[in-house]
Protein backbone atom coordinates (compact mmCIF):
# COMPACT_ATOMS: atom_id res chain seq x y z
CA UNK A 1 0.00 0.00 0.00
CA UNK A 2 1.18 3.17 -0.80
CA UNK A 3 2.54 5.62 2.05
CA UNK A 4 1.25 8.94 1.84
CA UNK A 5 2.58 11.02 4.60
CA UNK A 6 6.02 11.12 6.36
CA UNK A 7 6.38 9.40 8.65
CA UNK A 8 4.12 6.35 10.51
CA UNK A 9 0.68 8.09 9.90
CA UNK A 10 -1.46 7.89 6.74
CA UNK A 11 -4.44 9.17 5.97
CA UNK A 12 -7.42 7.30 5.27
CA UNK A 13 -9.07 9.12 2.93
CA UNK A 14 -6.06 9.46 0.65
CA UNK A 15 -5.55 5.35 0.68
CA UNK A 16 -9.19 4.79 -0.36
CA UNK A 17 -8.45 5.50 -4.18
CA UNK A 18 -5.45 3.35 -4.80
CA UNK A 19 -7.26 0.69 -2.16
CA UNK A 20 -9.81 0.46 -5.09
CA UNK A 21 -7.15 0.21 -7.71
CA UNK A 22 -5.86 -3.31 -5.69
CA UNK A 23 -9.91 -4.53 -6.04
CA UNK A 24 -9.52 -4.15 -9.47
CA UNK A 25 -6.29 -5.80 -9.77
CA UNK A 26 -7.54 -8.88 -7.86
CA UNK A 27 -10.97 -9.00 -9.70
CA UNK A 28 -8.84 -8.67 -13.05
CA UNK A 29 -6.42 -11.94 -12.09
CA UNK A 30 -9.50 -14.05 -10.55
CA UNK A 31 -12.82 -13.24 -11.61
CA UNK A 32 -13.50 -16.23 -14.17
CA UNK A 33 -17.18 -15.34 -15.08
CA UNK A 34 -17.93 -14.73 -18.79
CA UNK A 35 -19.26 -11.28 -17.51
CA UNK A 36 -15.96 -9.91 -16.70
CA UNK A 37 -15.86 -6.61 -16.69
CA UNK A 38 -12.83 -4.72 -18.29
CA UNK A 39 -10.34 -2.70 -16.87
CA UNK A 40 -10.85 0.46 -18.84
CA UNK A 41 -14.89 0.16 -17.17
CA UNK A 42 -13.85 -0.21 -14.03
CA UNK A 43 -11.27 2.90 -14.13
CA UNK A 44 -13.86 4.83 -15.84
CA UNK A 45 -16.22 4.30 -13.14
CA UNK A 46 -13.76 5.37 -10.38
CA UNK A 47 -13.16 8.36 -12.35
CA UNK A 48 -16.17 9.42 -12.93
CA UNK A 49 -16.66 9.32 -9.33
CA UNK A 50 -13.80 11.11 -8.58
CA UNK A 51 -14.78 14.06 -10.63
CA UNK A 52 -17.38 14.62 -7.96
CA UNK A 53 -16.40 18.27 -6.95
CA UNK B 1 10.65 43.35 35.96
CA UNK B 2 7.96 45.97 36.58
CA UNK B 3 4.86 43.43 36.41
CA UNK B 4 6.68 40.83 38.74
CA UNK B 5 7.34 43.74 41.31
CA UNK B 6 3.83 44.69 41.44
CA UNK B 7 2.65 41.25 41.54
CA UNK B 8 4.90 40.76 44.61
CA UNK B 9 3.59 43.90 46.14
CA UNK B 10 0.13 42.97 45.91
CA UNK B 11 0.93 39.74 47.10
CA UNK B 12 2.22 41.53 50.61
CA UNK B 13 -0.10 43.80 50.91
CA UNK B 14 -3.26 41.21 50.18
CA UNK B 15 -3.23 37.72 51.64
CA UNK B 16 -6.11 36.43 49.26
CA UNK B 17 -4.01 37.51 46.17
CA UNK B 18 -1.02 35.26 47.81
CA UNK B 19 -3.12 32.81 48.34
CA UNK B 20 -4.29 32.61 44.35
CA UNK B 21 -1.10 33.42 42.65
CA UNK B 22 -0.69 30.50 40.23
CA UNK B 23 2.92 30.94 39.14
CA UNK B 24 6.19 28.99 40.21
CA UNK B 25 9.69 30.55 41.09
CA UNK B 26 10.65 29.70 37.97
CA UNK B 27 8.98 32.05 36.28
CA UNK B 28 10.29 34.82 37.39
CA UNK B 29 12.99 36.43 35.99
CA UNK B 30 15.61 37.97 38.92
CA UNK B 31 16.88 35.94 41.71
CA UNK B 32 15.71 38.62 44.15
CA UNK B 33 12.13 38.75 42.57
CA UNK B 34 12.16 34.22 43.09
CA UNK B 35 13.43 34.52 46.08
CA UNK B 36 10.90 36.97 47.69
CA UNK B 37 7.98 34.74 45.55
CA UNK B 38 9.20 31.44 47.71
CA UNK B 39 9.06 33.46 51.25
CA UNK B 40 5.97 34.37 50.36
CA UNK B 41 4.70 30.80 49.44
CA UNK B 42 6.94 29.85 52.65
CA UNK B 43 4.37 32.35 54.89
CA UNK B 44 1.61 30.62 53.29
CA UNK B 45 2.34 27.42 53.83
CA UNK B 46 3.23 27.74 57.31
CA UNK B 47 -0.01 29.58 58.57
CA UNK B 48 1.21 32.92 58.81
CA UNK B 49 0.15 36.32 57.83
CA UNK B 50 2.13 37.52 54.63
CA UNK B 51 3.72 40.88 55.71
CA UNK B 52 7.21 42.80 55.34
CA UNK B 53 8.32 41.30 58.93
CA UNK B 54 6.98 37.68 57.95
CA UNK B 55 8.56 37.59 54.34
CA UNK B 56 11.87 39.18 55.30
CA UNK B 57 12.36 36.47 58.18
CA UNK B 58 11.87 34.23 55.71
CA UNK B 59 14.93 35.06 53.30
CA UNK B 60 18.35 34.85 53.35
CA UNK B 61 20.24 37.54 51.33
CA UNK B 62 17.90 40.05 50.13
CA UNK B 63 17.82 43.31 52.18
CA UNK B 64 14.27 43.84 53.91
CA UNK B 65 13.79 47.73 52.46
CA UNK B 66 13.65 45.81 48.74
CA UNK B 67 11.05 44.20 49.98
CA UNK B 68 9.24 46.98 51.89
CA UNK B 69 9.71 49.41 48.35
CA UNK B 70 7.50 46.44 46.86
CA UNK B 71 4.38 47.83 48.79
CA UNK B 72 5.56 51.85 47.91
CA UNK B 73 3.54 52.08 44.69
CA UNK B 74 0.63 49.81 45.11
CA UNK B 75 -2.58 51.76 45.47
CA UNK B 76 -4.60 48.97 44.50
CA UNK B 77 -5.31 45.06 44.52
CA UNK B 78 -6.80 44.95 41.40
CA UNK B 79 -5.41 43.58 38.28
CA UNK B 80 -3.24 41.17 39.89
CA UNK B 81 -4.49 38.38 37.46
CA UNK B 82 -3.29 40.58 34.58
CA UNK B 83 0.15 40.72 35.51
CA UNK B 84 0.11 36.84 36.71
CA UNK B 85 -0.57 36.29 33.02
CA UNK B 86 1.74 38.73 31.68
CA UNK B 87 4.78 37.24 34.07
CA UNK B 88 3.44 33.39 32.30
CA UNK B 89 3.75 34.80 29.36
CA UNK B 90 7.13 36.16 29.51
CA UNK B 91 8.09 32.78 31.47
CA UNK B 92 7.33 30.79 28.76
CA UNK B 93 9.12 32.45 26.44
CA UNK B 94 11.63 32.24 27.88
CA UNK B 95 11.07 28.33 28.71
CA UNK B 96 10.90 28.07 24.63
CA UNK B 97 14.12 29.90 24.00
CA UNK B 98 16.17 27.72 26.29
CA UNK B 99 14.31 24.48 24.47
CA UNK B 100 15.68 26.02 20.89
CA UNK B 101 18.88 26.26 22.51
CA UNK B 102 18.91 22.73 24.14
CA UNK B 103 17.70 21.42 20.71
CA UNK B 104 20.40 23.88 19.10
CA UNK B 105 23.19 22.46 21.43
CA UNK B 106 22.24 18.44 21.67
CA UNK B 107 21.11 17.55 17.97
CA UNK B 108 24.84 16.68 17.26
CA UNK B 109 24.81 14.25 20.12
CA UNK B 110 21.33 12.28 20.39
CA UNK B 111 19.68 10.11 17.80
CA UNK B 112 16.75 11.66 15.82
CA UNK B 113 13.93 9.47 17.92
CA UNK B 114 15.81 10.05 21.32
CA UNK B 115 16.07 13.97 20.58
CA UNK B 116 11.99 13.93 19.26
CA UNK B 117 11.39 12.35 22.40
CA UNK B 118 13.48 14.86 24.58
CA UNK B 119 11.85 17.69 22.58
CA UNK B 120 8.39 15.87 23.62
CA UNK B 121 8.52 15.82 27.29
CA UNK B 122 10.05 19.28 27.44
CA UNK B 123 7.18 20.85 25.22
CA UNK B 124 4.28 18.75 27.12
CA UNK B 125 5.80 20.03 30.33
CA UNK B 126 5.31 23.48 28.52
CA UNK B 127 1.75 23.46 27.62
CA UNK B 128 0.88 21.94 30.51
CA UNK B 129 2.35 25.07 32.71
CA UNK B 130 0.86 27.59 30.59
CA UNK B 131 -2.13 25.89 29.81
CA UNK B 132 -3.70 23.80 33.09
CA UNK B 133 -4.11 25.04 36.48
CA UNK B 134 -4.01 22.11 38.54
CA UNK B 135 -7.05 22.88 41.34
CA UNK B 136 -10.04 24.74 41.17
CA UNK B 137 -12.04 26.45 43.78
CA UNK B 138 -15.77 25.23 44.13
CA UNK B 139 -16.73 29.09 43.16
CA UNK B 140 -14.07 29.27 40.55
CA UNK B 141 -15.78 25.79 38.75
CA UNK B 142 -19.72 26.72 39.13
CA UNK B 143 -19.91 29.25 36.22
CA UNK B 144 -18.05 26.54 33.83
CA UNK B 145 -20.33 23.63 35.64
CA UNK B 146 -23.67 25.73 35.09
CA UNK B 147 -22.71 26.84 31.58
CA UNK B 148 -22.50 22.96 30.83
CA UNK B 149 -25.93 22.46 32.32
CA UNK B 150 -27.30 25.21 30.40
CA UNK B 151 -25.20 23.22 27.18
CA UNK B 152 -26.57 19.63 28.46
CA UNK B 153 -30.20 21.19 28.68
CA UNK B 154 -30.30 22.99 24.95
CA UNK B 155 -29.02 19.89 23.72
CA UNK B 156 -32.41 18.21 25.33
CA UNK B 157 -31.16 14.69 25.41
CA UNK B 158 -28.60 14.61 22.81
CA UNK B 159 -25.40 12.99 23.69
CA UNK B 160 -22.59 14.20 25.50
CA UNK B 161 -20.18 11.96 23.89
CA UNK B 162 -19.84 10.92 20.43
CA UNK B 163 -21.89 8.84 19.73
CA UNK B 164 -20.37 4.88 19.60
CA UNK B 165 -23.12 3.61 16.70
CA UNK B 166 -24.84 1.26 19.21
CA UNK B 167 -27.77 3.04 20.44
CA UNK B 168 -27.99 0.96 23.44
CA UNK B 169 -25.28 1.33 24.23
CA UNK B 170 -24.86 5.15 23.87
CA UNK B 171 -27.85 4.62 26.40
CA UNK B 172 -25.50 3.60 28.78
CA UNK B 173 -21.78 5.14 28.52
CA UNK B 174 -23.56 8.13 27.04
CA UNK B 175 -21.15 8.12 23.78
CA UNK B 176 -17.39 8.76 23.80
CA UNK B 177 -16.23 11.34 26.25
CA UNK B 178 -13.27 14.03 26.58
CA UNK B 179 -10.86 13.21 28.64
CA UNK B 180 -11.90 9.18 29.62
CA UNK B 181 -10.70 6.12 28.52
CA UNK B 182 -12.81 3.44 27.24
CA UNK B 183 -11.46 -0.46 27.26
CA UNK B 184 -13.24 -2.78 25.20
CA UNK B 185 -11.92 -6.55 26.16
CA UNK B 186 -12.45 -10.01 24.29
CA UNK B 187 -10.89 -13.17 24.03
CA UNK B 188 -8.92 -13.69 20.42
CA UNK B 189 -10.65 -13.65 17.68
CA UNK B 190 -13.98 -12.58 19.97
CA UNK B 191 -14.54 -9.35 17.46
CA UNK B 192 -12.18 -6.35 19.47
CA UNK B 193 -10.79 -5.21 16.93
CA UNK B 194 -13.76 -5.76 14.59
CA UNK B 195 -15.62 -3.78 17.38
CA UNK B 196 -13.54 -1.11 17.40
CA UNK B 197 -13.54 -0.35 13.55
CA UNK B 198 -16.96 -0.38 14.01
CA UNK B 199 -17.07 2.64 16.54
CA UNK B 200 -14.19 4.83 14.72
CA UNK B 201 -16.29 4.37 10.87
CA UNK B 202 -19.34 5.28 12.58
CA UNK B 203 -17.35 8.49 14.53
CA UNK B 204 -15.74 9.10 11.07
CA UNK B 205 -18.67 8.58 8.52
CA UNK B 206 -21.61 9.35 10.34
CA UNK B 207 -20.92 11.88 13.18
CA UNK B 208 -18.15 13.69 11.14
CA UNK B 209 -15.69 13.76 13.24
CA UNK B 210 -11.86 13.25 12.85
CA UNK B 211 -10.74 9.84 13.92
CA UNK B 212 -7.14 8.27 14.83
CA UNK B 213 -6.51 4.36 14.80
CA UNK B 214 -3.62 3.05 16.34
CA UNK B 215 -3.25 -0.50 15.07
CA UNK B 216 -0.70 -2.91 16.59
CA UNK B 217 -2.52 -5.62 15.23
CA UNK B 218 -3.86 -5.13 11.61
CA UNK B 219 -1.94 -4.04 8.87
CA UNK B 220 -3.34 -0.78 6.88
CA UNK B 221 -4.85 -3.26 4.18
CA UNK B 222 -7.08 -4.89 6.77
CA UNK B 223 -8.21 -2.40 8.21
CA UNK B 224 -9.01 -0.81 4.37
CA UNK B 225 -10.68 -4.03 3.89
CA UNK B 226 -12.34 -4.07 7.01
CA UNK B 227 -13.61 -0.10 6.80
CA UNK B 228 -15.09 -1.23 3.20
CA UNK B 229 -16.62 -4.37 3.92
CA UNK B 230 -17.84 -2.45 6.76
CA UNK B 231 -19.58 0.59 5.18
CA UNK B 232 -20.74 -0.96 1.91
CA UNK B 233 -22.19 -4.24 3.21
CA UNK B 234 -19.77 -6.19 0.88
CA UNK B 235 -18.24 -9.21 2.01
CA UNK B 236 -15.03 -9.19 3.13
CA UNK B 237 -13.82 -12.36 1.73
CA UNK B 238 -15.70 -11.01 -1.90
CA UNK B 239 -13.10 -8.40 -0.98
CA UNK B 240 -9.98 -10.28 -1.00
CA UNK B 241 -10.94 -12.29 -3.53
CA UNK B 242 -11.69 -10.11 -6.12
CA UNK B 243 -14.97 -12.22 -6.76
CA UNK B 244 -17.58 -10.01 -7.51
CA UNK B 245 -19.94 -9.35 -10.00
CA UNK B 246 -20.46 -5.75 -11.74
CA UNK B 247 -23.44 -4.48 -9.20
CA UNK B 248 -20.79 -5.24 -6.30
CA UNK B 249 -18.50 -3.69 -7.76
CA UNK B 250 -20.58 -0.62 -8.77
CA UNK B 251 -22.19 -0.09 -5.60
CA UNK B 252 -18.40 -0.73 -3.92
CA UNK B 253 -16.93 2.19 -6.09
CA UNK B 254 -19.91 4.87 -4.85
CA UNK B 255 -18.17 4.23 -1.28
CA UNK B 256 -14.98 6.38 -2.80
CA UNK B 257 -16.16 9.73 -2.34
CA UNK B 258 -17.38 8.91 1.10
CA UNK B 259 -13.80 7.84 2.16
CA UNK B 260 -12.01 10.21 0.38
CA UNK B 261 -13.79 13.10 2.32
CA UNK B 262 -13.44 11.42 5.51
CA UNK B 263 -11.28 12.70 8.14
CA UNK B 264 -9.50 9.29 9.47
CA UNK B 265 -5.49 8.99 9.90
CA UNK B 266 -4.33 5.11 10.47
CA UNK B 267 -1.04 4.30 12.45
CA UNK B 268 -0.12 0.51 11.75
CA UNK B 269 2.99 -0.57 13.22
CA UNK B 270 3.60 -3.52 14.02
CA UNK B 271 5.82 -3.98 17.01
CA UNK B 272 4.67 -0.45 18.41
CA UNK B 273 6.30 0.74 21.69
CA UNK B 274 5.04 2.71 24.55
CA UNK B 275 7.14 5.68 23.07
CA UNK B 276 6.08 5.54 19.70
CA UNK B 277 2.32 5.15 20.52
CA UNK B 278 2.62 8.37 22.52
CA UNK B 279 4.38 10.25 19.85
CA UNK B 280 1.91 9.13 17.33
CA UNK B 281 -1.60 9.75 19.22
CA UNK B 282 0.19 13.26 19.96
CA UNK B 283 0.52 14.14 16.74
CA UNK B 284 -2.65 12.37 15.45
CA UNK B 285 -4.30 15.17 18.19
CA UNK B 286 -2.32 17.85 17.44
CA UNK B 287 -1.43 18.12 13.59
CA UNK B 288 -4.12 16.10 13.06
CA UNK B 289 -6.70 17.27 15.16
CA UNK B 290 -8.21 14.03 16.14
CA UNK B 291 -11.54 14.07 18.10
CA UNK B 292 -11.14 10.52 19.28
CA UNK B 293 -8.46 7.69 19.15
CA UNK B 294 -8.70 3.90 19.41
CA UNK B 295 -5.82 1.40 20.22
CA UNK B 296 -5.96 -1.49 18.94
CA UNK B 297 -4.73 -3.87 21.49
CA UNK B 298 -2.68 -2.16 24.90
CA UNK B 299 -1.31 -5.80 25.28
CA UNK B 300 0.71 -5.51 21.98
CA UNK B 301 2.19 -2.32 22.99
CA UNK B 302 5.78 -2.96 24.02
CA UNK B 303 8.51 -1.64 26.29
CA UNK B 304 11.68 -2.64 26.80
CA UNK B 305 12.27 -1.25 30.12
CA UNK B 306 10.32 -3.76 31.16
CA UNK B 307 10.69 -7.25 31.75
CA UNK B 308 7.41 -8.57 33.22
CA UNK B 309 4.48 -7.80 30.68
CA UNK B 310 2.49 -7.22 33.63
CA UNK B 311 4.63 -3.97 34.45
CA UNK B 312 4.68 -3.34 30.29
CA UNK B 313 0.76 -3.52 30.11
CA UNK B 314 0.42 -1.39 33.52
CA UNK B 315 2.62 1.35 31.98
CA UNK B 316 0.72 1.55 28.57
CA UNK B 317 -2.58 1.46 30.12
CA UNK B 318 -1.24 4.50 33.02
CA UNK B 319 0.25 6.55 29.67
CA UNK B 320 -3.20 6.06 28.12
CA UNK B 321 -4.93 7.52 30.90
CA UNK B 322 -2.46 10.65 31.01
CA UNK B 323 -2.70 11.22 27.23
CA UNK B 324 -6.88 10.97 27.53
CA UNK B 325 -6.96 13.91 30.22
CA UNK B 326 -3.76 15.71 28.61
CA UNK B 327 -5.26 15.91 24.87
CA UNK B 328 -8.41 16.42 26.03
CA UNK B 329 -9.66 13.52 24.16
CA UNK B 330 -11.41 9.74 24.57
CA UNK B 331 -9.39 6.78 23.94
CA UNK B 332 -10.85 3.58 23.28
CA UNK B 333 -8.95 0.89 23.66
CA UNK B 334 -8.67 -3.11 22.88
CA UNK B 335 -7.52 -5.06 25.44
CA UNK B 336 -7.20 -9.22 25.58
CA UNK B 337 -8.92 -11.55 28.04
CA UNK B 338 -7.36 -14.19 30.22
CA UNK B 339 -8.09 -17.25 28.92
CA UNK B 340 -9.78 -18.85 32.03
CA UNK B 341 -12.44 -16.31 31.39
CA UNK B 342 -13.76 -18.07 28.24
CA UNK B 343 -17.14 -20.01 28.62
CA UNK B 344 -18.56 -17.33 31.11
CA UNK B 345 -19.28 -13.72 31.47
CA UNK B 346 -15.98 -12.24 31.86
CA UNK B 347 -15.55 -9.67 34.22
CA UNK B 348 -13.23 -6.83 35.48
CA UNK B 349 -10.48 -8.90 37.07
CA UNK B 350 -10.51 -10.79 33.38
CA UNK B 351 -8.30 -8.48 31.57
CA UNK B 352 -5.06 -9.97 30.86
CA UNK B 353 -2.11 -9.46 32.29
CA UNK B 354 -2.69 -6.16 34.12
CA UNK B 355 -5.07 -5.17 37.19
CA UNK B 356 -3.89 -1.63 36.27
CA UNK B 357 -6.49 -1.62 33.33
CA UNK B 358 -9.45 -2.24 35.73
CA UNK B 359 -7.96 0.94 38.07
CA UNK B 360 -7.76 3.18 34.65
CA UNK B 361 -10.57 2.10 32.94
CA UNK B 362 -13.48 5.08 33.11
CA UNK B 363 -15.52 2.44 31.02
CA UNK B 364 -15.21 -1.02 30.82
CA UNK B 365 -16.48 -3.50 28.63
CA UNK B 366 -16.53 -7.24 27.45
CA UNK B 367 -17.94 -9.21 24.57
CA UNK B 368 -18.86 -12.19 25.95
CA UNK B 369 -19.90 -15.28 22.71
CA UNK B 370 -22.38 -18.12 23.88
CA UNK B 371 -23.64 -20.82 21.95
CA UNK B 372 -26.25 -18.32 20.73
CA UNK B 373 -25.28 -14.84 21.38
CA UNK B 374 -23.18 -11.96 21.37
CA UNK B 375 -23.09 -9.79 24.21
CA UNK B 376 -21.39 -6.36 25.16
CA UNK B 377 -20.92 -6.84 29.16
CA UNK B 378 -20.42 -2.99 30.67
CA UNK B 379 -18.74 -3.85 33.56
CA UNK B 380 -17.36 -0.15 34.70
CA UNK B 381 -19.01 2.92 33.76
CA UNK B 382 -18.14 6.38 35.29
CA UNK B 383 -21.14 8.60 34.87
CA UNK B 384 -23.21 5.73 33.37
CA UNK B 385 -24.45 2.54 34.29
CA UNK B 386 -23.20 -1.47 34.15
CA UNK B 387 -24.85 -3.79 31.95
CA UNK B 388 -25.35 -6.50 29.64
CA UNK B 389 -26.22 -5.39 25.68
CA UNK B 390 -27.10 -8.22 23.39
CA UNK B 391 -25.31 -7.69 19.86
CA UNK B 392 -25.39 -9.52 16.85
CA UNK B 393 -22.10 -10.24 15.22
CA UNK B 394 -22.25 -10.12 10.89
CA UNK B 395 -19.21 -12.05 10.03
CA UNK B 396 -19.07 -11.37 6.62
CA UNK B 397 -19.07 -7.56 7.19
CA UNK B 398 -16.57 -8.16 10.01
CA UNK B 399 -19.18 -5.83 11.78
CA UNK B 400 -21.27 -5.62 15.24
CA UNK B 401 -25.02 -4.16 15.21
CA UNK B 402 -27.97 -4.38 18.23
CA UNK B 403 -29.60 -6.95 17.98
CA UNK B 404 -33.71 -5.93 19.20
CA UNK B 405 -34.41 -8.23 22.17
CA UNK B 406 -34.77 -7.03 25.61
CA UNK B 407 -31.71 -7.93 27.57
CA UNK B 408 -32.48 -9.82 30.54
CA UNK B 409 -33.76 -12.39 28.54
CA UNK B 410 -31.13 -14.53 27.23
CA UNK B 411 -31.91 -18.31 27.03
CA UNK B 412 -28.63 -18.87 29.09
CA UNK B 413 -29.34 -16.33 31.55
CA UNK B 414 -25.90 -14.69 31.64
CA UNK B 415 -26.97 -11.61 33.69
CA UNK B 416 -28.83 -13.26 36.48
CA UNK B 417 -30.42 -10.17 37.30
CA UNK B 418 -27.22 -7.96 37.84
CA UNK B 419 -27.70 -5.89 35.08
CA UNK B 420 -28.61 -2.02 34.42
CA UNK B 421 -27.42 -1.38 38.38
CA UNK B 422 -26.30 2.64 38.37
Amino acid sequence: MEKIQDGKIHKLGDLAYPFLLGIIDKYQANYQGEDKMSREFMMDEIEKLKNYE
Amino acid sequence: MQYEQTLLGQMIVDNRIAIDVNLDESDFVSQDNRKIFRAIKDCIDDGLEVDIITVSSKIIGVESYKIASLTNNIVSASNWSFYQSEIKKASTKRKLLQLAETIKGEITDHSPSDMIEIIETEITDIIKDFSNKSSYSFKESMPGFIEELQRRYERKGELPGISTGLTRLDDYILGFQKKFLYYIGARPSGGKSALLLNMAIHAMLKEKKTIGFVSAESSLNEILTRSFSQTSKINSMTLLSGNFDKRTFLELSTFLELFEKSKGYICDEPNMSLQLMKREIRKMVRVNKCDIVFVDYVQLITNKEFDLVRDKVSETSIALKMLARELNIPIVVAAQLRRDSENKRPKMADFADSSQIEKDADVAMMIYHNKKDSWLCIEKARDGKTGDILLFFKKEYVSFHPKEREENKSEEGIINGKNTRW
